[in-house]
């Protein structure tokens, strides 16, 4: 019994200590430019992260694929603080990474990729849940040629630009817990 | 000759970075050119999302002045720099949400 005790207290003391680590890194703000062009959807993110403790933690990250990572080209991820590349890894449908956060500080991350166009574009964005709070502010844009036909958005946008050639469509979101992901529908 | 007075200070500095960051190389997500500048024109580019982000170039005299401010919302493209900017040495920095990501050092020869 008192051997059955001791596991559980060892679990929950686990449990508590991971939620912890989990709760002293935030992901509070993201802008992301998408646009869609006759041969791809390109991504081009700007995350910004928060380590409100007083120590520096090295923190990894598991940016997931709405497909499969093979058909996802010219990734590039940056530590825009310190001005840097992040080594990844290619997971079946994610890239891992870790970057270093200093103590009381924030670090912000430039991931940007290329996936093949396809008449379902989609971006995950539920991922934001596994962090356990909203985002502060998310701001998106799509930026598509002004022939391509768009059938719908699982987000609509706030606002719409027409330049000479191009549509730009503009969400801006504050205390955003997204339930579904962004998806942009096309008529091929 | 004994100093009026002596000021000790503690200083630390702390830049910490992961391994494999160390080992990657920098990354400039702002270029410039020409460099010189003749003509007072420039051309940019900037690798980083700015139309989802409050993005503009920054000129800064060589005394740390800021003389010009330009609004961007492409990634590339052309700026003319203020008609009365005097040949010499300028840094032109990249804002994006009120951050510095990126610096140039540049010389305007000519108009």
């Amino acid at each position: 019994m008192k051997k059955h005790i001791l596991s559980l207290f060892s679990l929950f003391i686990s449990v508590s200590v991971y939620l912890q680590a989990q709760n002293q890194i935030s992901f509070f703000e993201e802008h992301i430019d998408f646009s869609l062009d006759k041969e791809y959807f390109i991504i081009n993110g700007i995350y910004s992260f928060l380590n409100d403790t007083e120590r520096n933690i090295k923190q990894q990250i598991i940016f997931p694929f709405a497909s499969n990572t093979e058909t996802i080209d010219s990734i590039k991820i940056i530590n825009l603080t310190l001005s840097r590349n992040i080594p990844f890894k290619r997971l079946e449908n994610s890239v891992l990474f870790n970057f270093m956060l200093p103590a009381k500080d924030t670090v912000d991350v430039n991931i940007f990729y290329k996936q093949k166009i396809s008449t379902v574009n989609k971006y995950i964005i539920t991922s934001t849940q596994s962090w356990g709070k909203p985002l502060m502010k998310a701001v998106y844009t799509l930026t598509t040629d002004k022939s391509l036909k768009i059938k719908s958005f699982s987000y609509l946008p706030d606002s719409t630009k027409e330049t000479v050639n191009n549509r730009l469509y503009f969400w801006e979101k504050q205390h955003f817990m997204p339930k579904i992901d962004f998806e942009i529908i096309i008529d091929k | 000759m004994m100093p009026d007075s002596v000021i000790t200070l503690d200083i630390h500095i702390q830049k910490i970075t992961a391994v494999d960051e160390i080992k990657s190389n920098p990354v400039s997500v702002f270029q410039v050119s020409p460099n010189p500048i003749k003509n007072l024109f420039f051309n940019y580019n900037v690798s980083i999302p700015i139309k989802s982000s409050v993005s503009y170039i920054e000129l800064i005299s060589s005394s740390g002045q800021r003389i010009g401010l330009f609004p961007i919302t492409e990634n590339t493209g052309k700026i003319r720099l203020p008609a009365n900017t005097t040949n010499g040495t300028y840094t032109l920095r990249l804002m994006v949400n009120n951050k510095n990501y990126g610096t140039s050092k540049i010389i305007v020869a000519g108009k």
